[in-house]
């Protein structure tokens, strides 16, 4: 059994508000990914379930239990340290025992579950170092391999995978998943990396400046992301500011300066109010004779799995990025998109504008 | 080097060579003396073990309140740290004398805790022991006072540049805060635990101030060397610090050779769970890891430091109210402080001017002290003889301070180099010679376990060469280690007694003053004096902590 539930957590640190009324439930044996950029809070929110920082307000339910009053040892979870904190003075085996041990458990028996765990994150050679010794990569296994031995049903997980290189990890998000799932644990997993948490969660949780600004499975946020932040930092949404011209039932029209006129068909918003339009880089569809026709000139292009990524200088001053998989394009020459206007998103307007959405999702502020 | 040479080690192993050329006189005086045989050599065992036991007590002592005050100081948050680490350094400031005095007045005498109760007399006699060890309560008490701050300090050093997030893993694996201790915490400050306590050793071992003023009629090793040095047994005098010496190495060379692996980190053998003590302890841990008990134990810690510390001042201070305008009991007025100070023995401007002295002398040894240690840490750590060179420093921790004094004095003086006369120049680099230990030792201990190897190896592959990486990466880190050596070396040449007054011919630091009132029965002056310098002394810390605490 594991299920966590926050309710109002605020914590704030000198100057920085690090959570703000974070409301959250994980349900038994689920795995959830708390997602933000560098500086959201997400390690702050970890250490106040582990119970290693007391927030300032709220509660938190372990198995529906209050813990608010437990030290962190009777808590019942284990927490995955973002630098690891691998005990320097013990060897691999020591670290990956050390809470069997804790619990009274034999010299030989605790070895033994320990080299049976060290085994499935592929290990058990390296036993007998010392963390020092290890790589960044291997230091990272053996410290998920101590947080999976402590036994606990739920599990805390600091940007795991943050020192693996990119093909291990897309290997090792799926095995810790399935390591997961196999043993019935419920996860709590932060991270920074978008496409690792669209790939292990269940469901994510996007948090930004200490506030948990959209749930959902990450279908439901790739499809209907309902802030501008989320659309940029989760889809790479293209962000524009505009003005709304016409509204109707089914269509809105924005004009996004320099002549330039995106229809949408989503609505909500009247008449003269500023938003935000948002258009995946995979929705642009160049030349054509569509609605939405945009003009501009390609400023550059990379290459990325099996299509080009190219970087379109509007017309109207604004940079846009498009997905393509055609070959015939050239740095310099001119181009024209279309966009259907069901990909249209849009977001209500921030105090800030563009920019300010655009710092948050690098983090910085 | 060579400045570190001639200015510390010179002078150490002058006196440890005094014994081998001298040898005659000690075989004369020692061993076969036509008078009373080998009394001499008898009484030395006897001297030399009853200090051993009275300075292994006070180390126990000071570990069993040092570790959780030092746990406090570095990781607690709360109001008045300062001024409990202030009053934990104190005994180190006041002149040893002077402490001692204070020690004697609030034990045994009815101006103390005695007279508080309503007992009518103190509440310990000098003689008193703890039964069954024939070792003396008062001087004991004087001791862990006196060695308490070297303990503190240097774990507190340590603990703070140690990051708590292993202390957090641990917790959160399921391991009650005790465990956590015992398993996490002190295998990687046992290399401080060790450094502490043993500068908290020797320097019981040493001590000579207060240990004479509490002493009554037991005598202490360092005692009889001071004895026999003013009885001109120079011979005898030079021997038994030798033999000071030599047992000191004894016990501090292997433990520095055995135990503290490559990383200053010690493994502890997997005896416990053989014999099954491991269930034993985990168990105890768990009942006694309850926030409650935590608090009361620091309580109790700070409740001692208040007593062995804070009384003694108040005692002190509250006399020199009683004496301010004349003597309370005979209500003569020649026996107040107003009269001694500003009347015919006219005492004020004398101490404005030991006072001058003081700090001037503490300033500058201390000063040249940092630069010479912490190139010399370095050596010590970087270099395989470096475990010789450290324990070769201790040595003018052990030695009794007059004798060390005695030393450069010898050295230094018209007898031998004729360089430099009795004064404050001497002073000056007589404290070096202590003061350069401590400060070693304490960046050592931060130093070991340490990943600074690491941030100077990166530094170096990023361009920095190795004074600049000394400088920017090195020298920040080992911060806290620094800054507690200078204080306590800073402190320690404020109330220094012993070698001061062999050396200081007529510029007489505020120690020393304190020392000629007390002989010349000024007592109230005396007392006002040492009230002055705590005061004082306290202040500074207070500023010097708050103006280098850590953003
Ligand atoms: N102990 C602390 N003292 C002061 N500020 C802190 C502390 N811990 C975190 N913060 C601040 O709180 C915010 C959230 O930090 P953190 O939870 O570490 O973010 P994340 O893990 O998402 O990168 C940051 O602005 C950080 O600077
Ligand atoms: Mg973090």
């Amino acid at each position: 059994m594991g299920s966590l539930r926050l309710v109002d957590i605020s914590k704030r640190f000198d100057r920085v508000e690090a959570l703000k009324d974070v409301d959250l439930e994980i349900y038994d044996g689920e795995y959830a990914v708390v997602l933000g950029p560098t500086g959201a809070g997400k390690t702050t929110l970890l250490r106040i379930i582990a119970g290693l920082l007391r927030q300032d307000n709220g509660e938190v339910y372990i198995n529906e239990v209050q813990v608010d009053d437990l030290p962190p040892e009777e808590r019942g979870v284990a927490l995955f340290f973002q630098n690891f904190a691998l005990f320097p003075h013990m060897t691999v085996l020591d670290n990956v025992a050390f809470s069997l041990r804790v619990k009274g458990l034999s010299l030989e028996e605790s070895e033994r579950k320990a080299m049976d765990i060290l085994r499935m994150v592929h290990l058990d050679h390296r036993a007998y170092s010392y963390p020092r010794e290890l790589s960044g990569g291997m230091q990272q296994r053996v410290a998920l391999a101590r947080t999976i031995a402590a036994g606990v049903d739920i599990l805390l997980l600091d940007e795991p995978l943050s020192q693996l290189d990119a093909k291990i990890k897309s290997e090792i998000q799926y095995e810790l998943r399935d390591l997961a799932k196999s043993l019935g644990l419920t996860v709590l997993h932060v991270t920074n990396d978008v496409e690792e948490a669209l790939a292990v969660a269940d469901r994510i949780a996007i948090l930004n400046k200490g506030e948990i600004v959209q749930v959902g499975t990450p279908v439901e946020i790739m499809e209907n992301p309902k802030t501008a932040f989320v659309a940029s930092f989760i889809a790479e949404m293209n962000l524009m500011e505009g003005v709304v011209e016409e509204s109707s039932e089914n269509r809105v029209v924005v004009d996004i300066g320099g002549g330039f006129k995106v229809e949408s068909s989503r609505n909500g918003f009247k008449k003269g109010e500023l938003v935000i339009v948002g258009v995946k880089p995979s929705s642009f569809k160049i030349g054509g004779d569509g609605k939405n026709g945009l003009t501009g000139k390609v400023e550059d292009w990379v290459f990325s799995f099996g299509f080009r990524r190219v970087t379109v200088q509007l017309d109207n001053g604004s940079r846009v990025s498009v997905k393509t998989e055609r070959k015939d394009i050239e740095r310099g020459s001119s181009i024209s998109l279309t966009v259907d206007p069901r990909d249209v998103y849009l977001f209500p307007y921030l105090k800030g504008g563009l920019r300010t959405v655009l710092a948050e999702v690098s983090g910085v502020f | 080097m060579v400045a570190l040479a001639v200015l510390v080690l010179l002078p150490t192993v002058f006196l440890a060579s005094f014994p081998i050329v001298y040898f005659d006189e000690v075989r004369y005086e020692v061993f076969e003396n036509p008078l009373v045989g080998d009394e001499n050599l008898r009484m030395i065992i006897s001297v030399l073990l009853f200090s051993f036991k009275l300075s292994i007590s006070a180390v126990i002592i000071d570990l069993v309140l040092g570790i959780p005050l030092a746990f406090l100081l570095a990781r607690g948050r709360f109001p008045g740290k300062t001024l409990l680490e202030t009053l934990v350094t104190l005994p180190l400031v006041i002149p040893t004398s002077g402490f001692g005095f204070a020690s004697l007045l609030t034990w045994t005498t009815v101006s103390g805790i005695g007279g508080w109760l309503g007992l009518g007399r103190g509440i310990l006699e000098t003689s008193a022991t703890i039964p069954g060890t024939g070792i003396p309560i008062l001087m004991l008490i004087v001791h862990v006072s006196l060695t308490l701050p070297y303990v503190v300090r240097t774990l507190q050093a340590k603990l703070v540049e140690l990051n708590p997030v292993y202390e957090d893993a641990s917790r959160t694996l399921g391991a009650t805060s005790l465990t956590t201790f015992r398993k996490i915490l002190l295998p990687q400050i046992l290399p401080a635990v060790f450094s502490g306590s043993v500068l908290a050793f020797a320097r019981s071992l040493g001590e000579t101030g207060a240990t004479m003023v509490v002493s009554g009629v037991r005598i202490t090793a360092a005692i009889a060397v001071v004895r026999w040095e003013f009885e001109f047994k120079l011979g005898a005098a030079a021997f038994l610090g030798l033999i000071l010496v030599l047992i000191t190495w004894l016990i501090i060379l292997p433990v520095e050779l055995l135990l503290t692996g490559k990383q200053g980190i010690i493994k502890p053998p997997p005896l416990i769970y053989k014999t099954g003590l491991e269930k034993v302890f985990l168990k105890l841990e768990s009942k006694l890891s309850k926030r409650g008990l935590r608090n009361l134990l620091y309580v109790v810690c700070i409740f001692a430091v208040a007593i062995l510390v804070v009384i003694p001042v108040i005692v002190v201070g509250e006399s020199v109210v009683a004496y301010w305008y004349a003597d309370p009991y005979t209500g003569k007025r020649e026996g107040g402080v107003v009269y001694q100070l500003l009347g015919p023995p006219n005492y004020l401007p004398a101490i404005l001017r030991a006072t001058a002295i003081s700090f001037t002398s503490a300033f500058v040894s201390t000063y040249i002290s940092v630069f010479l240690s912490i190139p010399l840490a370095y050596i010590i750590e970087r270099y395989r003889f470096g475990r010789v060179l450290r324990a070769i420093l201790k040595i003018p921790l052990v030695v009794p301070s007059s004798a060390l004094g005695l030393s450069t004095l010898l050295m230094w003086g018209p007898k031998f180099m004729g360089l430099i006369t009795p004064g404050i120049w001497l002073i000056i680099l007589t404290h070096i010679v202590f003061s350069v230990p401590v400060i070693v030792e304490t960046i050592i201990a931060v130093y070991e376990g340490s990943d600074i190897k690491l941030y100077e190896d990166a530094a170096r592959t990023l361009g920095a060469n190795p004074y600049y990486t000394a400088e920017k990466i090195s020298l920040p880190v080992l911060k806290e280690g620094i800054i507690t050596g200078a204080i306590l070396s800073f402190t320690h040449s404020l109330g220094e007694t012993g070698a001061t007054m062999i050396v200081m011919g007529s510029d007489i630091p505020i120690s020393a003053l304190v020392v000629n009132m007390v002989e010349s029965l000024a007592i109230p002056a005396a007392l006002f004096t040492s009230t002055y310098l705590i005061f004082i002394s306290m202040a500074l810390i207070f500023v010097f902590r708050l103006a280098t605490r850590r953003k």
